[in-house]
């Protein structure tokens, strides 16, 4: 039985070595993100960039992305503001991230490409919820801008605190680095989802989140809610009157993994937006 | 749990440590490791069918001691039709009740009468179900029939009918092959484990790299075959006649390699069907386990081919239209196995009479890409919702006949692309086939070479998020 496991595993470990120099030579994976920790959390490191690579062969998305200034996936960094007239607000989860379109064709670029008389700035960071978008628009001083827009699920509102990645040592210490150096790592990780399996998410929302959500609302009277599905949960009909609903008219398409949208579900947001801010004859649009 | 999972290569590499570590102890205690194992298997998709296998291995434990203890042939057949009743009483219940309701409602609407049957059943159809009743079946026939004594060892009897390599998908094991290697004690083999690794291998490239990577624009076509042209279609037939046969093969083969790893021989499955010159031949070949079972236990009780030529083609009919029944609860089955009984009875007839319809010897190559169009042609029926839209789908294929391109909206490929996956395969498989048939011994090397080149290209095809299941789980 020994001689089997041996040529077994010679076998395991040459496949692997080879799939390695394969997935170097062939570019099957992208630049990982990277990140600091600042509190025993971690933020996305200011002013990187690199490719996002999802799926097997054919590779399914290969865009690019790059964190600006501010910690955040766009193309352009958040310097002072001289005039907020001008300003759009996005706040949302990974969907306003958006690493599964090239940073370029980001929903804020796509509306200042459609209306240059205007200016959007994308707070978007994967795995936030509706505290972490309160978090934003207060620190960010959004209260000031023309509009804001929360782009949001009912998954946003079933936690009562925000989100934060928590730094943990043993992975960073010792996994990071090997993942850093093995494409096959960094493929096996993107594309495998083996053990995910759905996990059961309490369903209503607390009073303390409704209250809270409500009483954000009353007092910031710029902020619109975006609900990213057709159908809006039963549960938020405590803010019905502030949701809108988006029309898909380009089908929105994901890669069936992550439930992540492509192009066109960029498109329909940004066309809603310019719609709703009466900017649909925008020259440029 | 299924092959392709990561939890299921830390279960076998548990089982496979214990199971042969556990190989000096008592024979029972063995078995009753395998047995746990393969409840543990079954249980994590769903436990509570745990208890359905449990009621049918003991009352064919039972019923198979009776038929053997008891000298009257009436008791024998009371016993038998007991058992028979159960295990098609549950499959019925599990997996036919509401097409059965639904076809009667719809015949009593046909004919003018307003039914008032209210009746629908919500039950979710037990994984492998149709495999461990036919394999339990089989026991007790063979037990009655004299083929086989009864075990009276029931953690043995239990082990073989959950054996968990082939417990949801077959091959459908006879007690004759599997229930002896079962009841003796198993000695490592390394030459048997290393045909068993080369076939895991094989069998998950299969899946993983072809049936999977054609899944998506099988799906797509077949779910936009109203709007798409007539090329595209009969290519999207082609995919799933590739991913069917890849899906299924490949999860026979790595029960197979798993069982070989276990120190037990399984039958042979599947033996390079679309290589076959003619449809009986294909039959010979294909899903053998099911084939050879309906041969066994329908056709032959039927009457076989012993009496009149009419006789003997009905007795065909019926065992295709119980076969296409036996894949699910729809007519599209129904239509599959009766497209195949007369592709079986027009051979028959032509390869008996002295006509020639060909004033040449029609080349075996020929035959075979022949042959393979029919084929195509039958999972069209076999793949539409009903049969309707089989019939709409290959009415495009000819009325619409047009080499547009098609793009999967998923990944924005062309459909055509999706060919290099099918000619890749066929090649593969066909060198598959010569290797095999070849009385050469394959070196060692080369067999070393294979499994590498094969595994490297699993890790690097492997399908993005959880693993795909295997279609012939549904039925």
């Amino acid at each position: 039985m020994k001689s089997l496991v041996k040529y077994i595993f010679s076998i395991l470990i040459i496949s692997f070595c080879i799939s390695e120099v394969l997935l170097r030579l062939l570019g099957g994976v992208g630049k990982p993100f990277e990140a600091v920790v600042k509190d025993g959390f971690f933020y996305n490191k200011i002013n990187t960039d690199g490719l996002s690579v999802y799926g097997t062969f054919p590779v399914l998305i290969k865009k690019k992305y790059k964190i600006n200034n501010e910690g955040y996936n766009s193309s352009k960094d958040y310097l002072e503001i001289d005039d907020y007239s001008k300003m759009i607000g996005l706040v949302g989860d990974s969907f306003i991230e958006g690493y599964h379109v090239d940073v370029e064709n980001s929903i804020g670029r796509l509306i200042e490409e459609k209306c240059d008389s205007i200016f959007v700035e994308e707070y978007g960071i994967g795995g936030h919820n509706i505290h972490n978008y309160i978090e934003s628009y207060n620190n960010n001083n959004m209260h000031l801008y023309k509009k804001v827009y929360f782009f949001i699920h009912i998954t946003d509102f079933l936690k009562d605190v925000s989100y934060k990645s928590k730094y943990n040592r043993f992975k960073e210490k010792y996994f990071r680095p090997l993942y850093e150096a093995s494409f096959l790592l960094q493929f096996i990780n993107k594309n495998h989802k083996p053990f995910a399996r759905e996990k059961k998410m309490n369903k209503q929302i607390s009073k303390f989140t409704k209250s809270k959500v409500l009483r954000f609302l009353e007092q910031s009277k710029n902020v619109s809610f975006i609900y990213r599905d057709a159908n809006v949960s039963d549960e938020l009909d405590f803010i019905k009157e502030q949701i809108e609903i988006v029309d898909h008219r380009i089908k929105p398409f994901d890669y069936g993994f992550d439930q992540h949208w492509n192009d066109n579900g960029r498109q329909n947001i940004a066309i809603h937006i310019l719609n709703n801010l009466g900017l649909i004859r925008c020259q440029n649009f | 749990m299924i092959f392709n999972s990561i939890i299921f290569i830390f279960f076998i590499v548990i089982v496979y440590s214990i199971y042969w570590n556990i190989n000096n102890f008592r024979l029972g205690v063995q078995n009753f490791f395998l047995l746990t194992a393969s409840y543990v298997f079954y249980g994590y998709w769903d436990y509570r069918f745990l208890s359905l296998i449990f009621l049918s291995t003991l009352f064919d434990f039972f019923f198979a001691i009776q038929i053997q203890k008891t000298t009257k042939i009436e008791l024998k057949k009371l016993f038998l039709s007991l058992s028979v009743i159960f295990n098609i009483g549950v499959l019925c219940y599990f997996k036919y009740m509401g097409f059965f309701i639904e076809s009667l409602k719809s015949t009593l609407h046909y004919f003018g009468y307003q039914s008032n049957i209210d009746f629908t059943l919500n039950v979710i159809l037990p994984v492998g179900i149709s495999f461990y009743t036919f394999q339990t079946m089989s026991y007790t026939i063979d037990v009655y029939r004299g083929k086989l004594k009864p075990t009276y060892d029931f953690i043995s009897f239990a082990a073989f009918v959950s054996f968990f390599p082939q417990l949801v998908a077959g091959p459908i094991e006879r007690a004759t092959n599997l229930l002896p290697q079962i009841t003796r004690k198993r000695k490592f083999n390394l030459k048997q484990s290393l045909e068993g690794f080369d076939l895991i291998i094989w069998g998950f490239f299969k899946k993983i790299v072809v049936a999977d990577s054609l899944s998506p624009i099988v799906d797509d076509i077949f779910l936009n075959y109203q709007t798409l042209e007539g090329f595209v279609l009969f290519m999207g037939a082609i995919y799933f006649t590739i991913q069917i046969y890849c899906d299924f093969s490949g999860y026979s083969d790595i029960a197979i390699g798993l069982a070989k790893l276990l120190g037990i021989n399984l039958m042979v499955n599947f033996n390079f069907p679309y290589f076959s010159s003619n449809i009986s031949d294909f039959w010979k070949r294909w899903h053998i386990s099911l084939s050879t079972w309906f041969r066994d236990y329908v056709y032959i009780p039927l009457g076989g081919s012993r009496n009149s030529l009419r006789k003997t083609l009905i007795n065909v009919t019926i065992v295709f239209l119980v076969s296409g029944l036996w894949h699910g609860a729809n007519w599209t089955f129904i239509a599959w196995g009766f497209f195949h009984s007369i592709l079986y009875i027009v051979y028959s007839l032509y390869s008996k009479s002295t006509i020639s319809i060909a004033p040449f010897r029609v080349p075996s190559w020929l035959q075979t890409s022949l042959l393979f169009v029919l084929i195509v042609f039958s999972w069209i029926i076999f793949r539409s919702e009903n049969i309707g839209s089989a019939i709409y789908f290959v009415k495009r294929i000819f009325i619409s006949f047009d080499f547009m391109n098609h793009l999967n909206p998923y990944n924005n490929l062309s459909s055509y692309y999706y060919s290099i996956y099918v000619i890749l395969f066929l090649g593969l498989d066909f060198i598959q086939m010569k290797l095999n048939s070849s009385q050469k011994k394959v070196p060692q090397e080369f067999r070393i070479i294979q499994n590498i080149f094969f595994l490297t290209i699993i890790i690097l095809f492997t399908q993005v998020d959880a693993a795909n299941n295997f279609i012939y789980f549904q039925f």
